[in-house]
């Protein structure tokens, strides 16, 4: 096609869309209502995930070790390190535990931990393991259940696993939201241009008579998907970026305690997601419009 | 050159449109195809246009067989060929400077091409002042008038007409006739199906006369459907 007809065309495709303004219209509605749903729950994912790292980050695995000596727990240490997904293994040794018990507890408490400075100390020596990747969580707790000198292995609690387990899902919710979401979405724009394609159907019969091709005909009306598309990707990611920054601009400003502190850490600042969300909204309306656009065409150009 | 070789073709109703027709025309003629509503004259128009397929025989056009023509294809032949209808079936959203521009669109003629040749199609149609208006500014012989010319825009050697004149007043259709005419002396082959008797009459060409689907007569002269 010469670059002269696909602008023709286009321009064709813009007058097909002021001329059907109010199919138009609905149809971009029910885009940006698509995107603007598919969006926050990429947020959702996209936050879950950030904060699972950041737990995980946190946290990592103890390894509380029996009794044994220097040689042993070197060996036992780089056997851990060479775990697959390990990406970092501190040695703690007894005093360090008792020192850092002693730390968590007021001065008045301090009492209960007299007379185990001379050699009698309980607590165990251990491992902090860290780990790339949290899924794999469980097994190498598993392994590390089975390693000799291992007396108990122990994951703080079990948030990591719950969060790991949320964020699956939202996962497989965000693949079926979108699956249904561009069902929807291509099942109303296909209707739409159809109603168009109807409202024109001797015109478009006229064009067959006088020699233009099928694509010749389609083109201004996908061009007409492709456009709402856009600006319904263009629109919704507005939306989604003023929405969030209010969100992240609140959660930055809600004043420390613990959990807070961990939340806002965890939270991702909106153009590390704007470049995925963009990709996708984009591949999306314009897929949607030209898939809807096609798939109602072809009736009416059978003359 | 066009050649009907035995053709035939029935509707899906049952009603046999044309019966084994055997016609040849010439490069550069004006035919006249006559006959009553429902004699089959448009049937015989519109499969030289692949608008409707022949049941039997075959139709060869320049040497091509276009019976087993692939649909894809069909825009390329129409596009060799301008086309008249009754109905005029401009695009009523455009005026008539785009209505004749888009047959050259849809050949991807450049915009200089398109600048050039449109006015020069508006002036020999005589409507060079109403390039701005819609078709439904225009009187019913001026829309003809914008179809023809959108019709020979692209310079087709065969020109097809199916009642031209049938909605217009016999002064206009006079004209129009006149204008095709015209056409046709300057090398394009013209085909009209009509049963406009006083202008067949009146132009004394070759006439092809078809009753119930049969050509009874194909002969230079009138209408003479007494016979």
């Amino acid at each position: 096609m010469k670059f002269n007809t696909f602008i023709y065309l286009f321009k064709e495709g813009c007058k097909n869309l002021w001329t059907s303004r109010k199919t138009a219209i609905a149809s971009f509605v029910i885009i940006l209502a698509t995107m603007l749903i598919l969006g926050i729950f990429m947020l959702i994912a996209n936050n879950v995930e950030s904060l699972i790292e950041t737990v995980e980050g946190e946290q990592g695995i103890s390894v509380f070790l029996e009794d044994i000596d220097q040689q042993t727990t070197n060996e036992l240490k780089a056997k851990i390190e060479n775990m697959y997904s390990v990406s970092e293994v501190e040695y703690i040794s007894k005093e360090q535990a008792l020192e850092s018990q002693k730390e968590r507890l007021s001065e008045e408490s301090q009492i209960i931990f007299e007379g185990y400075e001379e050699g009698e100390n309980p607590f165990p020596a251990s491992f902090i393991v860290k780990l790339n990747d949290l899924e794999q969580s469980n097994n190498i707790k598993k392994q590390l259940e089975l390693l000799e000198h291992v007396e108990e292995v122990y994951s703080g609690d079990d948030t990591t696993e719950k969060l790991i387990m949320i964020g699956k899902y939202i996962n497989y919710g965000i693949f079926a939201l979108l699956v249904v979401l561009l069902a929807i979405s291509v099942f109303i724009i296909s209707n739409s241009i159809k109603i168009t394609m109807y409202a024109r159907r001797k015109e478009i019969s006229i064009m067959k008579y006088v020699g233009a091709t099928d694509g010749f005909i389609r083109m201004p009306f996908i061009i007409e998907g492709i456009i709402i598309g856009i600006v319904g990707a263009a629109i919704a990611t507005l939306v989604i970026w003023g929405l969030y920054s209010n969100i992240y601009g609140g959660m930055q400003n809600i004043s420390d305690n613990i959990i807070s502190a961990t939340y806002k850490n965890a939270m991702v600042p909106f153009r590390d997601i704007l470049d995925n969300l963009l990709i996708i909204y984009v591949a999306l309306g314009v897929g949607i419009g030209v898939i809807g656009s096609s798939m109602s065409i072809k009736k009416y150009l059978d003359v | 050159m066009i050649e009907y070789r035995n053709v035939s073709k029935t509707y899906d109703q049952g009603t046999e449109a044309v019966k084994n027709a055997n016609v040849t025309i010439d490069k550069g003629e004006f035919v006249f195809i006559v006959g009553k509503s429902g004699s089959g004259k448009s049937t015989m128009i519109k499969m030289l246009m692949k608008e409707e397929e022949p049941t039997e025989g075959k139709i060869i056009i320049d040497g091509f067989d276009i019976t087993d023509m692939k649909k894809s294809k069909i825009p390329y032949l129409r596009r060799s060929m301008g086309y008249v209808f009754q109905d005029f079936r401009l695009l009523p959203d455009r005026n008539v400077y785009e209505n004749i521009a888009y047959a050259m669109r849809i050949i991807e003629a450049s915009p200089r091409q398109i600048r050039r040749q449109v006015p020069i199609v508006l002036s020999l149609v005589g409507l060079s002042h109403k390039a701005k208006m819609l078709p439904d500014q225009l009187s019913g012989g001026e829309q003809q008038r914008v179809a023809i010319a959108r019709a020979i825009v692209n310079n087709p050697t065969i020109l097809l007409a199916d009642e031209p004149t049938g909605d217009l007043d016999p002064e206009t259709a006079n004209e129009i006739m006149g204008l095709l005419n015209e056409i046709n002396m300057r090398g394009t082959t013209v085909i009209i199906a009509t049963h406009a008797k006083d202008i067949v009459d009146k132009m004394q060409k070759r006439v092809i006369a078809i009753e119930n689907g049969v050509i009874y007569r194909d002969e230079k002269g009138g209408y003479n459907y007494e016979i």
